[in-house]
């Protein structure tokens, strides 16, 4: 059952593939199956159009692979005719000729379209088109230029030579067979044909390592059919290359004691040398092929990291640079590169900053803010001054009316009055002792004198901060302050809280 | 505080300042590199240190490295500075240089975490993958007159480079650093470069050193965000 299943899946599953593998022989039978009955009334229907394919690919490969040229129709035209002339003994009209090479020519394009092979696909259940040519055209100043594609070659080597034959083995088989049979000058060729091979396969290495940097999971692909189709080739190759460098060794050797031909001791030097460069050559690619698989190794495994990290794409914010058409933006990526700068200099320009310590970004941004002065500011000391000067002025006025009410008062008394009026915090309060003290460096006040002219801080303190209304009530009042030094009375409540007592008396200046 | 540790600390500091690394592989140094990893307190100070200065410090392959990163006032570079030290006068000319690091990084990191594969790269491929980018944007010269271009534009570091010949008329100046060619210009930048201790030079075949990897693989990747709301992206890259 599980057998069965397997099966049909690789039925499934693999048709997609074989027929991709299959469609490069699809031209060949399209184009083997047209007659030449339609044409001509068909004058040419003896012509094959089977071998006239497979000569065509052969022209190309040779021209295109082992000259490294592209061809014009002109040059593919003469190749034909020639065919024609030789192989079916063609002979008409010149016009005529040109004309069928042309219809024959057309049939091999195409006429420009891509053979197109339908098939079903199981997987998809749909129907798919490949889509396959043999020659494709370019088209370079102004001229049309024709070459074989890779699907071309694969099929014209499909037909004889063994699929994954490695290429640089098949030359240097040819190579064997030339310099058994004395053919230096094509050995030459052949030599030269496998250099240009080795090199293409480093070029293809250098292309796999760029595709793995891009698309790790394309170049992982590309590495493996890649190692697949040379590596195992090598050791065959370096047999090969030392079974013909003997060979070539021993043709060296027979020519110097045999006479022969100057050109064709010429010969077989060069064909020494590049024999010598080809090992060269190969030998390196041999050790490049074996560092690709450490490198594809680290590859992976850096591939494998970097799902992990917070990474930045340099490509990416290329593109935004490039998208907000900010050059100066590319400072972002490169200055952090930089070694950190020791050699400080300023311009003579910035000589005024330093001045100020001021950067010059500073300097322009700097805003000097004005702040409205208050004019009714008070300092803490003015405050203070205020606060005195007001208790002054109502602990007077409070004597005052004491001494207008009764004419004369003791400090006792008077203390009793503030008691009663204030509470006991007045004596925990210092500017009633200052008070007293001011009070007592005077020994008679006169409210009139006083409004017009102050003596002392206290007086001058009590004509500022009196209110109008009391100063016009007790403009008469004039009191002597009389010190009893007999009696010492108590304030407050702490122990030292001791004054000594003074009688305030009323005098009136009439009397 | 040791005195003696932060006599190492500023030791190292002071390697590092100056661009040199301070390297498990490099005979001067190891003995600093040793001390930095086995002493937590010169670890710490320097450090400290650093981060106070405004200096990022990063590892690769046993060594350590620092930058100043971008807007760094006192260690970073002006424009200025860098037309000074490259022989240039317009800004123009600065960002073609910056134009062309950045190609160069290009050709070993798509992105920070992009496994390193080339081992070295000649000016020619330089100049080649400046002349792929921007040859894009001159494709369509025709169409703008030189009195629209600004000088922070693409389009004018294109035409600069546009209008550059490949090489000077005579071969010897070939590998002649100048502002004449645009082999000059390439040549003008691996100077600095190597100057800066970011490539060593070997038979015109430019080597980046482990600096380079150590910033190119670390900084990036812990100021992304900063550099993406730099370059008004508001998404990811």
């Amino acid at each position: 059952m599980a057998l069965k299943h397997v099966m049909i899946n690789d039925i499934i599953s693999e048709h997609m593939e074989r027929m991709q593998n299959l469609k490069r022989y699809y031209p060949f039978f399209v184009l083997y199956d047209t007659v030449f009955s339609q044409y001509k009334e068909g004058k040419y229907e003896y012509l094959d159009m089977g071998y006239i394919t497979v000569a065509t690919l052969r022209f190309l490969i040779n021209e295109n692979n082992f000259h490294e040229r592209d061809i014009t129709y002109e040059e593919y035209e003469a190749f034909l005719l020639e065919l024609l002339h030789r192989d079916f003994s063609l002979s008409e009209e010149k016009n005529e000729e040109k004309e069928l090479a042309l219809h024959i020519f057309d049939k091999l394009i195409n006429d420009g379209k891509a053979f197109e092979f339908k098939f079903y696909d199981p997987d998809s259940k749909t129907r798919k088109t490949a889509r396959v040519r043999l020659i494709e055209s370019t088209v370079k100043d102004g001229k049309v230029f024709y070459h074989v594609t890779a699907d071309g070659i694969e099929f014209y080597l499909d037909t004889k030579e063994i699929k994954d034959e490695s290429k640089i083995n098949i030359q240097q088989l040819l190579l064997e067979k030339m310099i058994k049979s004395d053919n230096f000058k094509g050995g030459i060729e052949v030599v030269k044909r496998i250099n240009s091979e080795v090199s293409r396969l480093k070029k293809e290495k250098e292309d796999i390592i760029k595709l793995m940097g891009i698309d790790v999971f394309e170049g992982v692909k590309a590495y493996e059919e890649y190692m697949s189709r040379t590596a195992k080739w090598f050791s065959e190759e370096q047999k090969l290359f030392e079974k013909n460098k003997a060979l070539v060794d021993k043709a060296v050797e027979k020519a110097s004691y045999k006479v022969t031909k100057s050109n064709a001791m010429n010969d077989i030097g060069a064909l020494e040398t590049e024999l010598k460069k080809a090992i060269l050559g190969h030998s390196e690619l041999i050790k490049e092929t074996a560092a690709l698989s450490q490198i594809s190794e680290k590859i992976i495994q850096g591939a494998k990291y970097k799902s992990l990290r917070n990474v930045f794409d340099f490509n990416e914010a290329l593109k935004k640079i490039y998208a907000a058409d900010r050059p100066e933006w590319l400072e972002y990526i490169i200055k952090p590169f930089f070694t950190p700068k020791l050699v400080k200099s300023f311009s003579i320009k910035s000589i005024d900053n330093l001045l100020t310590l001021k950067t010059e970004d500073r300097m322009a941004g700097e805003k000097i803010v004005k702040e409205a002065s208050v004019p009714d500011f008070k300092y803490d000391d003015e405050l203070m001054d205020e606060r005195t000067g007001k208790n002054f002025a109502i602990i007077f006025k409070e004597l005052l009316e004491r001494i207008t009410r009764w004419d004369k008062v003791s400090l006792k008394e008077f203390n009793a009055i503030l008691e009663i009026k204030f509470g006991e915090e007045i004596f925990e309060n210092r500017d009633f002792y200052a008070f007293l003290v001011h009070l007592a460096g005077k020994k008679r006040y006169d409210m009139r004198k006083i409004m017009e002219k102050q003596d002392t801080m206290l007086e001058e303190m009590i004509v500022k901060y009196m209110p109008d209304s009391d100063k016009e009530n007790f403009k008469d009042v004039v009191f002597e302050v009389i010190f009893n030094n007999e009696e010492i009375i108590k304030t407050g409540k702490m122990e030292d809280d001791y004054i000594t007592d003074m009688e305030f008396e009323r005098r009136y200046t009439n009397g | 505080m040791d005195n003696r540790n932060l006599d190492k600390a500023l030791e190292i500091y002071s390697c590092l300042i100056t661009g040199q690394e301070v390297s498990r592989s490099n005979r001067e140094t190891r003995e600093l590199y040793e001390e930095f990893y086995s002493n937590a307190e010169v670890y710490e100070i320097t450090t400290k240190l650093l981060k106070k200065l405004n200096l990022n410090m990063y590892e690769y392959n046993d060594s350590v490295y620092i930058t100043a990163g971008e807007g760094n006032r006192v260690f970073g570079y002006t424009n200025d500075d860098m037309k000074r030290m490259l022989g240039l006068r317009l800004n123009k000319e600065l960002y073609m240089v910056y134009f062309i690091i950045y190609m160069i990084l290009l050709n070993f990191y798509q992105d920070s975490a992009s496994f390193q594969v080339k081992e070295f790269i000649k000016p020619d491929e330089a100049l080649n993958s400046v002349t792929e980018y921007l040859s894009a944007l001159t494709a369509d010269i025709s169409i703008y007159s030189m009195d629209e271009l600004v000088e922070e534009s693409f389009k004018t570091i294109a035409l600069l480079w546009d209008e550059l010949p490949v090489v000077t008329s005579s071969d010897k100046e070939k590998n002649k650093a100048s502002k004449a060619s645009r082999t000059g210009y390439v040549k003008l930048t691996f100077n600095f470069l190597v100057s800066q201790k970011l490539f060593i030079e070997n038979e015109e075949r430019y080597y980046p050193t482990d600096r380079f990897k150590a910033l190119a693989e670390n900084y990036f990747e812990e100021y992304k965000g900063k550099i993406y709301s730099v370059l008004g992206g508001d998404k990811d890259a």
